[in-house]
């Protein structure tokens, strides 16, 4: 900062000043009591005091009562004027302050006003003076470190020495100056290493301290490598998961098809195993039955040789009976011939007693002899004839008893069938019970699986719908997202096309602060008086900024600039001057050139005039262009997840479509289920679990297979029942028949009891025979008395007539059982006759070593567990299903082979490998990158760290500067110098001596104090480039330290703003460097004024007290 | 196992397989991986140089040739190109489709392709699984590509078994691993014994990297693994060969492996900063292609010369490198920095407090690594800047 002018009106005992400053030393100089003090004091309140303080009381004018007022004209260190008008005092229509910018130091505008001065002022000063009012605020006329260093009153001289920053109201004067003393702490192999870590950082980062990502970036192309490895290795990965998967499926289904090879061959085993038993078991029950039919076949033979047998003992008996009743017939004919015989006999010794007595009587008794004789052989002859018919009775009942012994067998033989017919028809009965409820079952199953599928199927269909629904909405609003991003880059395109790029404005921006530095390292101010000789027209350029366009200059005109002047003399010559040394200059001029080249055009182009309004253009693009982004992500995101819900509308809809939805097809099943109760059903399938169909299938056939052998078992069992109903019938028949025969032969001997008929008939036979005996003995007796009953021959003849007739009658009844008995021997012959052919035929022999063979066969035959059909069936059923299953594993496994294949196996294995590594590799050449980088970064921060801690201590920093001119002042006679971190002055060594530092401090004389204090400010305001005020310093200063000053002095002018107030200006220039006549004279190219205060200043004294006339 | 004589000889092969052209070192960097991708091809240079050099009766190129089916036009016009270069109307070439390379529709393989066009009519591709060529004296060689990229069909069940009285030389050539070869069961699985089963007296193998003799226990006939030509990565054993196969009269095979890679892989770890000079030293790095491990703690100066020697190995844009390619990993490379301090006390003041600060960052886990190689620039910049 540097003053430019300092106007005071009314102002304590000034009536009114106007000072215009050069850029450098200002040497304002008049004698002791003009208000030089006051000219520094209103500087002072015009920087610092606000217009309604109660100190302002003190600036009243001495003599009038008038507002005081001052104004300041400076230019800040960005090369922008400022000027600043207070009118000190409260009430009054005048008092108050403002503050005007301008960019050339000639058109003003109002900036501020009032309390807003004091806090842009004291912002821009950074002097450690916060705004006035407000809690912390300073009241009064504030005061901080940098105030009194750059503005220390005249009786402050060496009051620096004893202040400290440690004291400021706020930071903002330590941070000034700790930014400023920074560079005094470099060393320069510190700033060499710092520039090269520097070097390496801005490679890596931005601006910002982010690392770059521009094109062409280390980090971009490491990332870039990683991203693009890890995407490969991603994509390789997902196939070599699928790869794996597939390989994992093949494993598990080699191991299946083993696993269904074994169930398989077991169930061919098991199979096999069971159709062995069974061949086995058919082969023995054929062998049985076989042998059940030879066995049958031999006992049908004996039977039929026993029925012979039977037969031939009955036609024996018959035979018995004929010859017992030819016997009779013949004993009947005998006894008709004995009868005859006796009549004959009766009648001749009838004829003979007729004839003699005598032999008449003995005649008669022979007779009665005889006719004894006739009547027992005929009642021995019905004896006989009737113990044959008891016999043939008796035969045919015990034939009669056999008969119906056999008709109850067969009766018995038939309820057993007809039992076991009817518990198969029972079990046939039940079984097919179990058929219907297992296919019941099966059906219910089926019909609430097809239930719960169109169920599913609705409800696929429903979320499938939905899902598609919000599909849509989403690619609806997707689309908007889209349409609204698409709208924002076409905007932002048409706003990129007149920017330049981010790098572009980064350099736009380097470069102008560049200038901006470059120039302001030119500030050393000119001044170029023109003085005409004749009116010509001049335009002045003003650091590059303003115009001054004097048509006709005829009289002297200064112009006065910071860096450069341009004037152009009517059409004759243009003089470009430029302040600064030649280097800068040459610098400023070529950023100046690159500034014509390189950012006007864009600055145009964009239709701005700062980079910064590119700066901020270019920011709400990125921030349009991010909104737009993320308005794309968004899109993305609600493509990604309509896609997503499309996807899965699609699954669901397959699966609905996959699902029968035909009702008709679940009435069919529903009328499938038949009449049983559904709750049973439901419990029956409950029961089987998951997998109910499986089972209620295998249920089902297992009762279907049992169903079929139960009712083969109960047809056998109905054909076994028909069969023993036959024999029964066939028995029945035969015992009626031989109950027949029996009864009549028991009612033609009209008895039951033929054993004791037979008894009682042998009996009769003995006692006739024993008669006959006693008869023939008797008729031996008789025959002697014969001759004597001669009348008796009569009555013998008669009784033999009877006898005979009796004996004939006998003998017709013999000759008619004899008949009967001899047609039922034929009869009985005859039926002999025909089984005994039929056995001749049977060859029971043959039959007999059939069984033999049949039963060694069957012994042959090893015992094996009874298989059925059913058994069998199930067999092949399973081993069907096994066989199935190994077809379905092997199909499954060469679908996995075939698709794995194609994946790719260990070519892919191999790739993610060899991938992976790569990505090890770029993951770490990224890191090191990273880290490399990072450290540089470190380095640098650590570097900068040091710096500012090195400079942060400022009193470590100032010293040295300080202490080297000191030393140069005072001919090395102290050193040492040590400053606090807070710039309060600690101490100072002598160079030789034992006192200590601080003694020495204390110790030195005002005027070195003086000094000291005078070199600690100017070095701070060279740091700061900053005005700096000495109002009547050096006072006590020898000639020689005076010449030193002098300069310093100039030295530090060309940096920065130097002005001194002193009565004694030769202390500073030589007499005759003073104005001459004139207020003021520039001195040094500019760098030095000398004005005489004198000139400028009017004093009320000078004047009436009047300000009226004034 | 009979050695053949030279007179004895009747039949002379050439085997090689696994040249992966088009493979991608993704490993390496930028020069280094195009290197590498490049030797897959000036290997076949010398591949056919050795088939002149023993004027072998045929080539057999036993699978994995490219390293996918569908390679980049660049990789199979070279192969067409260095082809067409010879006059080998006598001396039959054999391509087998591999796994990497299976015979699938739209490969190079593929009959309409161009590849297949621009070959010399005596190169033949092994494109149907009842491949049979009659070679010269009563020879006959067997083939059965790969048509897919994994399987799990052992080929050499499509080579017909050796016929009664069949006398003739027969040669099988197929691609796959061999059932003694762990976890490759999926990948055209060959019977270790599958020449002796097949009658084959030699069966020409493609898959594995490493030059290997198949048979445990070398029986006759011989299965031969000639390995890549050039090595792809740094545990093949025995690579860089082919196999020169020698057929006698007796049908006896002897197999020859000669070596035509250009570039040896090494894995060298070094520990200490000796090592790592006389690696520095050694003159046969140019063909190299050399993973270094480097693992030691070094104080700044040793440090220094390490980063040095680094550079020389791996080369800068100012210095050539020593070795051929140079896979570094310096993970392990630390810098002591207890006693970093000592060595720069003739610092500055400032530059000494920024050591003693980046010194207490390096005990810092998080801030270690950038620490050290902090401290590391700063000791390095700082003595160039002072000279």
């Amino acid at each position: 900062m540097r003053f430019t002018r300092l106007v005071v009106e009314s102002f304590q005992s000034i009536k009114g000043a106007d000072i215009a400053f050069g850029p450098g030393l200002n040497i304002l100089y008049g004698p002791n009591d003009l208000g030089k003090s006051t000219l520094a004091a209103a500087l002072r309140a015009a920087l610092l005091l606000p217009p309604t303080s109660t100190e302002a009381g003190l600036f009243t004018p001495w003599h009038v009562d008038a507002t005081p007022r001052v104004s300041l004209t400076f230019a800040d260190d960005a090369g922008r004027y400022w000027k600043v008008n207070k009118g000190f005092g409260s009430g009054a229509a005048s008092t108050g302050a403002e503050l005007h910018h301008s960019k050339d130091g000639v058109a003003f505008v109002l900036d501020c006003k009032a309390r807003e001065v004091e806090e842009k002022i004291r912002g821009m000063l950074a002097w450690g003076i916060p705004a006035p009012g407000g809690k912390g605020g300073p009241r009064g006329v504030p005061s901080s470190f940098l105030a009194n260093v750059l503005l220390g009153a005249q009786t402050d001289v060496d009051r620096i020495l004893g202040l400290s920053l440690a004291d400021d109201p706020d930071e903002t004067g330590r941070l000034r100056l700790t930014k400023a003393l920074s560079a005094l702490a470099q060393d320069p192999l510190f700033k060499r290493v710092l520039d090269a870590a520097q070097l390496e950082v801005d490679q890596c980062f931005s601006a910002t301290g982010r690392r770059k990502r521009s094109s062409g970036s280390r980090f971009v192309e490491a990332a870039q490598q990683v991203k693009q490895t890890r995407e490969d290795l991603d994509a390789l990965q997902a196939l070599l998961n699928e790869s794996s998967a597939i390989e994992s499926a093949v494993g598990a289904l080699r191991t299946r098809r083993a696993e269904a090879d074994v169930r398989n061959e077991e169930a061919k085993l098991a199979l096999a195993t069971l159709r062995e038993q069974h061949a086995r078991s058919s082969a023995r029950k054929l062998a049985h039955d076989k042998l059940e039919a030879a066995r049958a076949t031999l006992g049908a033979i004996d039977a039929q040789a026993s029925r012979v047998v039977a037969l031939e003992t009955e036609v024996d008996g018959l035979a018995a009976i004929v010859k017992a009743q030819e016997d009779g017939v013949v004993l009947a004919l005998a006894d008709c011939a004995a009868a005859e015989g006796a009549l004959q006999a009766a009648e001749e010794a009838l004829r003979l007693a007729t004839s003699g007595d005598r032999a008449h009587e003995e005649e008669l008794r022979r007779a009665h002899l005889a006719e004894r004789t006739a009547d027992l052989n005929a009642r021995r002859l019905a004896a006989q004839t009737r113990r044959t018919e008891v016999s043939a009775a008796a035969a045919l009942r015990a034939e009669a008893k056999r008969a119906g012994a056999a008709a109850a067998s067969a009766r018995t033989a038939l309820e057993q069938a007809t039992i076991a017919a009817c518990a198969s028809g029972e079990r046939v009965t039940d079984i097919e019970r179990k058929v219907e409820l297992s296919r019941a079952i099966l059906a219910y199953g089926r019909w609430r699986a097809a239930v719960m599928a169109a169920e599913d199927a609705a409800r696929s269909a429903q979320a499938a719908a939905t899902a598609r629904a919000e599909s849509g909405q989403k690619d609806s609003a997707a689309a908007l997202l889209e349409e609204q991003a698409l709208a924002i880059d076409e905007a932002l395109v048409a706003r990129r096309a007149a920017l330049p790029g981010a790098a572009d404005a980064a350099a736009l921006e380097r470069l102008e602060r560049d200038l901006q530095l470059a120039e302001a390292a030119l500030g050393g101010g000119l001044s170029v008086a023109v003085k005409p000789r004749a009116g010509i027209r001049i335009h002045a350029v003003i650091d590059q900024n303003a115009g001054i366009d004097e048509q006709s200059l005829s009289t002297e005109r200064v112009f006065e600039a910071e860096r450069s002047l341009r004037l152009s003399v009517g059409e004759l010559v243009d003089i470009e001057i430029t302040a600064g040394a030649a280097d800068k200059r040459r610098a400023v001029e070529s950023l100046r050139s690159r500034w014509s080249t390189e950012a006007i055009p864009v600055l145009a182009r964009a239709g701005v005039t700062s980079v910064a309004e590119i700066t901020a253009a270019l920011a709400t693009i990125a921030k349009d262009a991010s909104s737009a982004a993320e308005l794309r992500a968004q899109a993305s995101r609600l493509r990604v997840d309509s896609r997503g819900l499309s996807e899965r509308a699609a699954l669901q809809e397959q699966q609905a479509a996959r699902v029968v939805a035909d009702s008709s097809e679940i009435d069919a099943r529903q009328l499938a289920i038949g009449t049983a109760d559904p709750e049973v059903l439901q419990a029956s399938l409950e029961k089987l679990g998951k997998s109910w169909e499986t089972q209620a299938e295998a249920r089902h056939a297992q009762h279907t297979s049992e169903s079929r052998t139960a009712q083969a078992l109960h047809e056998a069992d109905v054909q076994a029942t028909n069969l023993a109903g036959y024999q029964v019938s066939e028995a029945e028949q035969r015992a009626a028949s031989c109950a027949a025969a029996s009864d009549a032969a028991s009612a033609a001997l009209a008895t039951e009891d033929l054993d004791a008929l037979l008894r009682t008939t042998d009996e009769d036979l003995a006692s006739l025979t024993r008669d006959q005996t006693a008869l023939v003995a008797e008729s031996e007796a008789l025959a002697a008395e014969a001759t004597a009953h001669v009348g008796h021959a009569t009555q013998a003849v008669e009784a033999a007539t009877a006898q005979l007739n009796v004996a004939r009658q006998a003998h017709s009844n013999a000759v008619a059982s004899a008949d009967k008995a001899r047609a039922e021997y034929h009869a009985r012959s005859g039926e002999r006759g025909v089984l005994r052919a039929q056995l001749d035929v049977m060859d029971r022999e043959g039959a007999a070593t059939l069984l033999a063979e049949h039963m060694s066969a069957f012994d042959a035959l090893p015992d094996a567990p009874a298989v059925s059909e059913a058994d069998l069936a199930n067999a092949g059923r399973v081993c069907e299903a096994s066989a199935r299953a190994l077809d379905a594993a092997k199909e499954d496994l060469h679908k996995s082979e075939g698709a794995l294949s194609k994946v790719g196996g260990a070519a892919v294995r191999e790739e993610v490998e060899r991938t992976q590594e790569a990505l090890e590799a770029a993951t770490l050449r990224e890191k090191e990158l990273e880290v490399d980088a990072d450290a540089w970064k470190l380095l640098r921060d650590t570097l900068r760290d040091v710096e500012n801690e090195e400079g942060a201590h400022l009193g470590r920093a100032l010293a040295g500067p300080v202490a080297a001119k000191f030393g140069e002042l005072t001919g090395g006679r102290y050193k040492n110098l040590v400053l606090d971190a807070k710039l309060r002055a600690e101490s100072v060594d002598a160079a030789s001596g034992g006192a200590l530092g601080a003694t020495v401090l204390e110790a030195l004389s005002v005027g070195t104090r003086d000094q000291l204090a005078t070199l600690i400010r100017l070095t701070i305001a060279d740091q700061l480039r900053t005005a700096i005020v000495l109002d009547d310093h050096l006072v006590h200063t020898d000639p020689k330290r005076l010449a030193w000053f002098r300069e310093a002095l100039t030295k530090t002018a060309l940096n920065t703003q130097v002005i001194i107030f002193t009565c004694r200006p030769e202390d500073y220039v030589s007499r005759g460097d003073l104005p001459d006549g004139t207020p003021a004279r520039d001195l040094a190219g500019g760098s030095v004024r000398v004005i005489d205060v004198v000139q400028f200043v009017k004093r009320w004294d000078a004047v009436a007290s009047n300000p009226e006339s004034a | 196992m009979t050695v053949a004589t030279e007179d004895d000889i009747v039949l002379k092969l050439l085997h090689t397989a696994d040249w992966h052209l088009g493979r991608r070192f993704r490993s390496f960097t930028g020069e280094s991986e195009k290197k590498l991708t490049r030797a897959r091809l000036d290997v076949l240079d010398r591949i056919l140089l050795v088939a002149e050099r023993y004027m072998v009766d045929a080539v057999l190129c036993a699978g994995d040739l490219f390293d996918g089916p569908c390679p980049q036009p660049e990789w199979w016009q070279q192969v067409a190109l260095r082809l067409k270069k010879l006059n080998w109307k006598d001396r039959p070439v054999f391509l087998l489709p591999g796994n990497h390379d299976p015979l699938v529709a739209e490969s190079i393989w593929a009959k309409d392709h161009a590849f297949r066009n621009q070959l010399p009519d005596w190169v033949h591709v092994v494109d149907r699984e009842n491949f049979e060529f009659a070679l010269p004296n009563n020879a006959v060689l067997y083939a059965v590509p790969c048509m897919s990229k994994a399987g799990q069909r052992d080929p050499t069940l499509a080579i017909p078994k050796r016929a009664p009285g069949d006398d003739r030389i027969r040669i099988g050539m197929v691609h796959g691993s061999t059932f003694d070869m762990k976890d490759c069961q999926t990948n055209f699985p060959i019977d270790v014994d599958a020449a002796l089963t097949r009658g084959l007296d030699y069966l020409a193998i493609g898959d594995t990297h490493g030059f290997r003799f198949v048979p445990p226990d070398r029986q006759h006939p011989p299965t031969i693994y000639p390995g890549a030509p050039e090595q792809t990565a740094f545990d093949e054993k025995d690579a860089g060969s082919v196999a020169v196969v020698l057929v006698n009269r007796q049908r006896r095979a002897t197999v020859r492996a000669e070596r035509v890679a250009y570039w040896t892989w090494e894995e060298i770890h070094v520990t200490t900063l000796a090592q790592l000079t006389d690696l520095s030293r050694r003159q046969d790095l140019e063909q190299r292609v050399v993973r270094l491990c480097v693992e030691m703690k070094l104080s700044a100066p040793d440090y220094e010369v390490a980063e040095d020697l680094l550079e020389g190995l791996e080369g800068t844009d100012a210095r050539h490198a020593a070795v051929g390619i140079l896979d570094l990993d310096r993970q392990g490379l630390d810098l002591d920095t207890s006693n970093v301090d000592t060595f720069c006390t003739d610092l500055p003041e400032v530059l000494q407090s920024a050591v003693r600060r980046l010194k207490k960052d390096a005990d810092d886990p998080e801030k270690q690594a950038a620490a050290q190689r902090a401290l590391f620039h700063l000791y390095r910049i700082s003595r160039k800047q002072a000279q």
